[in-house]
């Protein structure tokens, strides 16, 4: 397990490295738009990079089984004598460290930034962006890393991961709206509070994701090395 | 036919009715093989006879869509992960971490085999001529062979297979790579699965050859067998040769004015006096190498394949 998370974090290593340039960029771009309001900057800065995250989700749950096909290295890694489950969940583990590590390093050099630039700014005044952002991160990651336990192509998998994703975000929306159509005629509820929508929303991504994760494991397990099906003929 | 059955100890591979179907195309058809222990095992056929789906059923890399197999006693379609822990693997042209040294990939496949020994993988390290450092990704395919083969041997196993571990060297680097094999395999004196393509090699090394054609065995017998029960009789008559000639195992014939050239694979006593039976002045037995055996079994299987596919 320790080798394939070592192996997992050697490849990922440099997402985590780009994941402050996205926090940076938007610093930069409002400063040069607005250069005396450095509070501005650091707040819009962490906007931007919160904006990354469903991306970063996107790259490293499409890399997570598609990289090994596209290189070649698929058939190398499953001969090893390892249970297909405990491979699917170190590869998944390192997937999910990377992206967290990353989501945090961008959420930490706004800070940084902020603390040594302009204290007084508020970093987090409307926080509904950075919602957005870690429920399109879920989705997203989630859709991807299905896509990836088939595909054999990255830009494929990136795509079909988007796709995934986003079907799962409307259907998660869909059902919000359809809960809160069902309380309103049935309890009369014309108003569903700021936590209420949240934790709902956040629990609905949550099964969505549990479920594309099941998916993908059990498609990894099925996996026969030199088999062809119409999945990965497709993809 | 003939099978190893009757050996000191049961087979260390062992399959009965084994066959993979890849929708219409059927790429292994009831495949039943004994590879008895401590023998080198050639498992011979041309590209796409279905020897590498073969190998990743024994592995449990893929399902048997009929038959049964028994590797070291286990089933592979349950035990895969206990057969691979005990059985070291090369793979045709077999593609590693390019970003990794070599020592690195030592170091990351040491990991999933409770049996490795270090002393063993830097002996095999010196005697290859690898450097621990070296990009895997800036090794050449004869070098990266021999990593393969350092990784499935420095855990000791019971069973080496080797699937065309040679396919994409050049002619050099293969009888290099064939010596490093010919050494470690009369070293440990274990089980060898050597499937290949290249008769040469396996003339070399294997004592049990067995050929696979279109997914069906062809033969499995011992490489003495093959030489003693494959001939090419040459039978000179005075006049013209006869239409009609019967020699029990006939796998090819070719006629020329008085001159009759039959290929058996059932050459004894009995096959002697068919030939004598024909009337043939003079009778020459011939010699067969283990390729001219394999074109002609393959050859013969061919023919015999089309002449069903027209008949049908």
């Amino acid at each position: 397990m320790r080798a394939l998370l070592w192996k997992e974090w050697r490849e990922k290593r440099l997402l985590v490295v780009l994941a402050p340039v996205a926090s940076i960029l938007g610093f930069v771009v409002s400063l040069v738009q607005s250069p005396h309001y450095l509070d501005r900057a650091c707040s819009d800065g962490l906007v931007v990079a919160s904006l990354m995250w469903p991306v970063f989700a996107l790259l490293i749950g499409a890399g997570m089984m598609a990289n090994e096909r596209d290189r070649g290295t698929h058939p190398f890694l499953l001969s090893q004598p390892i249970p297909r489950s405990r491979l699917w969940l170190a590869k998944l583990t390192a997937q999910i460290a990377v992206l967290c590590i990353g989501m945090l390093i961008s959420v930490g050099v706004c800070a940084g930034m902020s603390a040594f630039l302009a204290p007084q700014a508020v970093l987090m005044r409307d926080s509904s962006d950075m919602r957005l952002s870690a429920f399109l991160t879920v989705n997203f990651f989630a859709g991807a890393v299905l896509v990836s336990s088939f595909s054999a192509r990255p830009l494929i998998t990136i795509a079909g991961g988007l796709l995934v994703g986003l079907l799962m975000a409307l259907l998660e929306v869909g059902m919000l709206l359809g809960l809160a159509g069902v309380l309103f005629l049935t309890l009369s509820i014309r108003h569903i509070g700021d936590i209420a929508v949240v934790c709902t929303m956040a629990s609905l991504s949550a099964v969505f994701a549990v479920f594309a994760l099941g998916l993908s494991r059990a498609l990894i397990l099925s996996d026969e090395v030199g088999r062809t099906n119409w999945l990965t003929r497709w993809s | 036919m003939t099978t190893p059955v009757g050996d000191k100890a049961a087979p260390v591979i062992e399959t009965k009715g084994l066959s993979r179907r890849f929708g219409r195309h059927e790429a292994v058809r009831g495949l039943d093989l004994a590879v008895p222990r401590g023998s080198v095992f050639g498992f011979l056929g041309l590209n796409g006879a279905g020897k590498t789906t073969t190998i990743r059923m024994l592995l449990g890399l893929l399902r048997p869509t009929d038959g049964s197999a028994s590797v070291l006693g286990m089933d592979p379609a349950n035990d895969g992960v206990a057969i691979r822990q005990r059985v070291g693997y090369v793979a045709e042209r077999q593609k590693m971490y390019d970003w990794m040294t070599v020592g690195e990939t030592i170091g990351f496949v040491k990991s999933f085999y409770p049996t490795w020994k270090d002393a063993l993988a830097d002996d095999l390290l010196r005697r290859f001529g690898l450097d621990p450092k070296a990009k895997m990704g800036s090794l050449s395919v004869g070098m990266n062979a021999k990593v393969a083969l350092l990784l499935a041997l420095a855990h000791e196993p019971e069973l080496l297979i080797l699937d065309d571990p040679t396919s994409g060297l050049d002619v050099v680097v293969r009888r290099e790579f064939l010596e490093s094999i010919v050494q470690v395999i009369h070293e440990a004196g274990r089980t060898v699965f050597f499937s290949s393509h290249f008769v040469h090699e396996l003339e070399r090394v294997a004592d049990w050859v067995a050929i696979i054609h279109e997914g069906r065995l062809v033969a499995s017998q011992s490489l003495s067998a093959w030489r003693v029960r494959t001939k090419r009789l040459r039978l000179i008559f005075d006049g013209q040769v006869p239409a009609q000639v019967s020699v029990p195992g006939r796998l090819s014939t070719r006629r020329h004015e008085h001159e009759l050239v039959v290929t058996t694979q059932s050459f004894d006593d009995a096959a002697l006096q068919s030939a004598r039976a024909t009337g043939a002045s003079s009778i020459e037995v011939l010699d067969l190498s283990l390729e001219d055996i394999f074109v002609e079994v393959v050859g013969g299987q061919s023919h015999a394949s089309v002449a069903v596919e027209r008949m049908a």
